[in-house]
């Protein structure tokens, strides 16, 4: 049995909730707080607008054609570069035989058919 | 954000904001728990100024967990007061052998209402009667009765079951009755409550 002069459990409580009311002092705040400023991790700067560059004349040729086009098209001149100066043997020995054929008259024949027309 | 805005958000939204970079964020958090964790330090040790450094400690590390802070895995409170139960541990432990000066003397003639002098009595009174009880029993009982935790949640910061809580909180309670007994008259029970 609780005595008089002894704290019973509404006592204790009382106690416990006036127990609740310690504040830090505004220097330990103050403390606290610059620890939090110097550890605060940097907020997301806000994206910068960038001038846009100039294009070159290639980005604009690539940009113009899409760069599969032009990969296609230095492909091909490089192909054209390689065939004209490996000329495999096979061809060579057919250009050795060859005669060689005029398809345009040369001016003497041209002369003397312009005569057979006025004559 | 504006601090009023962020006075009711749950802890774990403001550390994501602090995480982000809000200085509002870390203003919210230490109004809200630099408080509680410094009376729990005051309490365990019994020394204001160590109790700070204590506090200001606890502080420190959750501001640095603040960028790699994973959601849904921890209360923040929980894991702050876990930090400082611990922080005290070690300084108790540290200090081993020598005894504890708890209990600040109220001033004679100090300033102020009967009622402060019937306060800063009951206070000293407490703390005196707290810093009597075995280190477990005392933090059960503070975290419990002072400051308000769960059962559970008690469980967690001491890293022990919730029935040996339940078992430490009764104890306690009960040692620290037996302690201030034959006291209530002059801690002004009688005519103040």
């Amino acid at each position: 049995m609780t005595m008089r002069n002894d704290l019973d459990d509404r006592d204790l409580d009382s106690l416990f909730a006036a127990a609740r009311e310690g504040a830090p002092t505004d220097a330990l705040m103050a403390r606290v707080l610059a620890d939090a400023a110097a550890h605060r991790p940097r907020a997301a700067a806000p994206p910068v607008a960038v001038a846009p560059a100039r294009r070159s004349w290639w980005a604009a040729l690539a940009g113009g054609f899409g760069g599969y086009a032009l990969a296609g098209l230095g492909a091909a001149a490089l192909a054209g570069l390689w065939i004209g100066f490996a000329v495999p043997a096979a061809y060579e020995s057919v250009g050795s035989g060859a005669e060689m054929v005029e398809l345009i008259p040369d001016e003497t024949l041209l002369l003397v058919a312009a005569l057979d027309v006025e004559g | 954000m504006a601090f009023d805005a962020q006075t009711e958000q749950p802890d774990e939204a403001l550390l994501a904001l602090y995480a982000q970079g809000d200085p509002a964020a870390a203003h919210a958090l230490s109004q809200r728990l630099l408080p509680p964790v410094l009376r729990y330090a005051a309490r365990m040790l019994g020394d204001m100024a160590e109790a700070e450094d204590i506090a200001q400690e606890a502080m420190l590390r959750l501001w640095r967990a603040a960028p790699g802070w994973r959601a849904g895995e921890a209360k923040v409170s929980t894991w702050l007061w876990r930090v400082a139960a611990n922080l005290c541990t070690d300084r108790l432990r540290r200090r081993r052998g020598v005894p504890l000066d708890s209990v600040p003397e109220p001033e004679d003639g100090a300033p102020g209402a009967l009622a402060a002098m019937i306060a800063a009595d009951r206070m000293a009174a407490l703390d005196a009667a707290l810093a009597a009880l075995p280190e477990r029993q005392r933090q059960a009982v503070v975290l419990r009765h002072i400051e308000g935790l769960s059962n559970p949640e008690i469980a967690a910061v001491m890293d022990i079951g919730v029935e040996a809580v339940e078992s430490l909180t009764a104890r306690g309670k009960r040692a620290l009755a037996a302690q201030l007994a034959g006291r209530r008259g002059e801690l002004g029970y009688d005519d103040a409550q």
